[in-house]
């Protein structure tokens, strides 16, 4: 895999080369850090962080649970509407 | 302009009284965030605060509340909430919990919220535009935890931090909501146990209430409180089992880890933190210091007291 050091501590990875190691399915580990700054991009694609990982992941195993309907209806946004008199 | 069912906060309630003096002849109001402790009466507050925000006709608006910990996307919020509730409409909106708003809406919010002399916004997502006109919409936003809501999104409100609730405030919200006297040595030992937190005040006056009833007595007085604290459990100073048992593991080391701590009382870290030292430090009955977590002789004299 080509590999271009920017700087120290940074590298510069092809997207193509990624594809060819992760399917869109696959579940990638990256550090928080690294999440909360291209928090700003994935917010631009809808992604939201807090969606991505409401609880933290306990040790190198992740499962990934079906989403359902029910989960769907369980996530309903809660409002509650008042009106005041005059 | 009125605050009267509310105890206490006189600086926040002047301010809120500015903002609606202006609101009502503008039609303006600043988007507030309020911020408090639990069980401070921040929700009560905006929402008595959006109670009398009049819409252009000169009658009061629509409130909608969203508990933001159940806000899952951007498409959620735009089809659930601003198209159905704002668009066209004059409306006020109040984020509960605020600091629980998911980034995606959060940055969508920096848009909506980007302060302009035409006080209108335009915000479009999917083909679909979305006209924020600040003389029909104002949002108002509740949180703990003021430091999780992305600054920027901050520079764009006014902030209103509540004071902290003094005894004779929540004294005062006690004998408000007892539908009977209670006696100033009784109340005084109330106000002790209500750790400062309105809520508490609100709960326990509904306890008593229930207690007079159940007990046939047309007031609460010193015999009535002993009695009322050893049916409900109620220790001196408001204290928590747990808490007090986090104050007899601290009286058995000279100083205690959080680590240690947590697996002594099955609590999260976290949750000690948050939940039980604030408070406990607070009263001087327990100090952090970098070498870990001891007992004060204000501590070991409160347990000496349990004996």
């Amino acid at each position: 895999m080509p590999k271009k050091p920017v700087t120290k501590r940074h590298l510069v990875i092809k997207m193509s080369d990624l594809k060819k190691m992760f399917g869109d399915n696959d579940l990638v580990c990256i550090p928080k850090s690294f999440a909360r700054d291209i928090a700003y991009m994935l917010a631009a694609h809808g992604v939201s962080l807090e969606e991505l990982n409401k609880k933290p992941v306990v040790e190198d195993e992740v499962e990934i649970e079906p989403k359902s309907d029910k989960a769907d209806d369980a996530t309903k946004v809660q409002i509650s509407e008042t009106c005041f008199e005059d | 302009m009125s605050f009267d069912k509310i105890i206490g906060q006189e600086k926040v309630k002047r301010r809120l009284s500015f903002y609606l003096d202006g609101q009502h002849k503008t039609s303006l109001s600043p988007h507030l965030l309020f911020v408090a402790p639990r069980g401070s009466g921040k929700t009560l507050l905006a929402q008595t605060y959006a109670s009398q925000l009049l819409n252009l006709e000169g009658k009061k608006r629509k409130l909608i509340t969203i508990n933001c910990s159940t806000l899952t996307s951007l498409k959620s919020f735009i089809d659930d909430i601003c198209i159905h509730y704002i668009s066209g409409k004059e409306i006020t909106v109040l984020f509960d919990e605020a600091s629980e708003i998911p980034s995606a809406i959060r940055t969508a919010l920096l848009t909506i919220l980007n302060p302009n002399k035409e006080n209108r916004n335009n915000f479009t997502y999917d083909d679909v535009t979305i006209e924020f006109d600040f003389k029909k919409v104002t949002f108002l936003f509740a949180t703990t935890e003021a430091h999780k809501i992305f600054h920027a999104l901050v520079d764009r409100l006014e902030r209103i931090d509540l004071e902290e609730y003094s005894n004779d405030d929540l004294g005062i919200i006690v004998r408000k909501n007892v539908d009977a006297p209670i006696s100033d040595a009784a109340l005084e030992e109330v106000k002790k146990v209500l750790r400062g937190n309105a809520r508490k005040a609100t709960q326990m006056a509904n306890h008593i209430s229930l207690y007079l009833r159940s007990s046939d007595k047309r007031e609460f007085i010193m015999r009535d409180w002993i009695d009322f604290k050893n049916k409900l459990g109620i220790n001196a100073l408001g204290l928590t089992p747990i808490e007090i048992k986090i104050l007899k593991i601290l009286s058995e080391k000279s100083l205690t880890t959080l680590t240690n701590l947590s697996a002594k009382t099955q609590m999260s870290r976290q949750s000690l933190q948050r939940d039980t030292e604030n408070y406990l430090q607070k009263l001087n009955l327990m100090e952090i210091t970098a070498a870990g977590r001891k007992i004060t002789v204000q501590g070991k004299q409160y347990l000496e007291s349990l004996k």
